[in-house]
């Protein structure tokens, strides 16, 4: 009786949950669970297991929780605010805290506006209410990673990177630069000044808000140094460094970019003009919380996410 | 060429006649407009401004795309200004929706990637089993640092490597007698392809491998290699005609 009993009960083991009275689900349901886990970077069949007779749909704010997903976003948004894979932890600081604000649910514009530090030997993070509230763009990795190459200490990568990443802000090199004249007034010539000066995106003025670059070389690091208020995006004045990252995060802009990137996770390219009404729903899921988990739940949970894929 | 490479070929021939192109996902970003260029900023910011969680609703940008019934959606305006949604792809909703495989972690965990999912259309297992485990599997569709991402693209190379590599599977997969495979291969794959085991031989592995019944059109070529194919070992045949079926797009990417 015993053995029987044992023998009964490893095989319903190995049989696994099918076994449970469980059936495999339709083929729809299988094809949208195979198309979220792609997506979220999770497993297709532990996925398609854990349904348990739900819908698949259903499940996207669990699995969004899962480390494999939030490892995957924090990939994405690492792709899309960085130029290149990092050279080494210190320079891996975007991902890291992508995955602590994912995973503590903080709000998402606390990734740039949050109290925190990042320990580059392991990229580990801790809330520290002493921190300036600049999220990453406060870490030390980050600000050397952005250091830039002007003479006079102006961090001008680190600017543009700032608002590349909270607004979206695409910005080309000039390719009449030929000289390559990086000095204040070599920034001035009628080739440069469109994005330096004149724009209200104006890269020098942005600039003085942030720390400065100090020494040369191996030995260049960020220092700290008082800043005059500056007067940016078409008529803005913006007091310092914290300041300016508190604007950009605050405008209908970084709503925008957000659900803009949120969009081009879930469905692997940008919105286009007729996937409007699904864009909005997402400005308002998002405007009203806060959580990235809301923008992207908003296109997942979307029944047209799996109709689109017949 | 060997007779095998000669089918080969006109397998291969027949899976890239039937894409369209490399299939890989867009990008963008916002570009701000400098003073002075054409489309720049009105010059007057948000009036709700700086702290709002989000301003009044503004008209989105006039569309020429053919919508059907969807909505033009808000706009929205940069810190500048300027029209966020402007550049918007001008087409219908919901099409470019597929998408290839991705293998952003270990191609050969138990995650997502090729290997499992002919696996699991076969109802065959790749443990225990070396060749049937060929990392360089995964690695076609790219391999993506840790930390990092980048959108897969289907190219010929990944087509080649999965036709290569399902083609193994298939031919194992008919070669054995283990129960746990699934039924409905057995009763074709010892015989010669007739019109008759072709089509159901086509629709039982399209079926399997895309998740969905196959359509007219799409099971009329697959029919057609199967009874045209130049090759003698008939298990060999099946096996190039069901590694056709995993190397074509509706596998590759959905």
């Amino acid at each position: 009786m015993g053995v029987m009993a044992l023998r009964a009960l490893v095989f319903l083991v190995l049989l696994g949950p099918w076994a449970a009275g469980a059936q495999t689900p339709d083929e729809p349901t299988q094809r949208c669970t195979r198309r979220i886990s792609q997506t979220l970077g999770i497993g297709y069949r532990a996925s398609l297991q854990s349904l348990a007779g739900a819908t698949p749909q259903s499940r996207v704010r669990t699995w969004l929780e899962s480390r494999d997903a939030i490892a995957t976003f924090a990939g994405f948004i690492n792709a899309r605010f960085s130029p290149a894979p990092g050279a080494n932890l210190a320079e891996e600081g975007v991902a890291a805290a992508v995955r602590f604000i994912v995973t503590n649910k903080k709000p998402w514009r606390e990734l740039f506006i949050g109290r925190y530090k990042i320990n580059h030997t392991n990229n580990l993070i801790t809330e520290d209410p002493t921190a300036p509230a600049l999220g990453y763009f406060g870490s030390v990795g980050w600000q050397k990673r952005y250091l830039g190459n002007a003479p006079d200490g102006l961090m001008l990568t680190a600017a543009y990177r700032t608002m590349q990443n909270t607004v979206g802000l695409k910005l080309l090199p000039s390719a009449e630069n030929g000289e390559g004249d990086v000095t204040a007034t070599g920034r001035e010539r009628a080739e440069c000044r469109g994005c330096h000066f004149d724009s209200p995106y104006a890269l020098d003025y942005v600039a003085r808000l942030l720390p400065r670059k100090v020494g040369t070389g191996g030995g260049a690091r960020p220092e700290k140094v008082p800043v005059t208020a500056q007067t940016v995006f078409n008529g803005v004045q913006v007091r310092d460094h914290e300041h300016l990252v508190e604007v950009l995060v605050s405008s209908d802009a970084f709503l925008f970019r957000t659900c803009r990137l949120a969009f081009e996770f879930v469905y692997g390219r940008p919105e286009s003009a007729c996937e409007a009404a699904m864009f909005d729903r997402c400005v308002d899921a998002f405007a009203r919380t806060g959580m990235i988990q809301d923008a992207l739940a908003s296109y997942l949970e979307d029944p047209q996410y799996c109709e689109a894929v017949p | 060429m060997t007779r095998s490479s000669g089918s080969l070929s006109l397998v291969l021939f027949v899976v890239f006649a039937g894409c369209e192109g490399a299939i890989l996902g867009p990008r963008s970003d916002v570009t701000a407009p400098a003073n002075g260029e054409p489309g720049a900023p009105a010059g007057t910011p948000d009036p709700a401004g700086p702290g709002s969680l989000q301003s009044r609703p503004i008209p989105a940008l006039p569309s020429t795309a053919t919508c059907t019934n969807a909505s033009a959606g808000r706009g929205y305006r940069g810190l500048a200004g300027e029209a966020l949604e402007a550049g918007r792809p001008d087409v219908a909703p919901l099409v470019d929706n597929h998408r290839p495989f991705r293998n952003n972690k270990d191609p050969n965990s138990n995650n997502w990637s090729v290997i499992t999912e002919i696996a699991r259309s076969l109802g065959t297992t790749t443990t225990g089993d070396q060749e049937l485990t060929n990392p360089g599997v995964g690695a076609a569709f790219g391999v993506v640092p840790a930390g990092w991402y980048e959108e897969s693209e289907v190219g010929a190379f990944a087509v080649y490597v999965t036709f290569q590599y399902a083609f193994k599977a298939c031919d194992r997969a008919f070669s054995t007698t283990n129960t746990t495979l699934k039924t409905g291969w057995f009763e074709h794959t010892a015989f010669a392809p007739t019109q008759q085991r072709a089509e159901a031989f086509c629709a039982r592995t399209m079926k399997a491998a895309w998740l969905r019944q196959p359509t007219a059109t799409e099971l009329s070529p697959c029919v057609e290699l199967a009874l045209t194919l130049d090759e003698p070992d008939v298990k060999k045949r099946w096996a190039l005609v069901c590694a056709s079926v995993f190397a074509s797009p509706n596998f590759l990417a959905n």
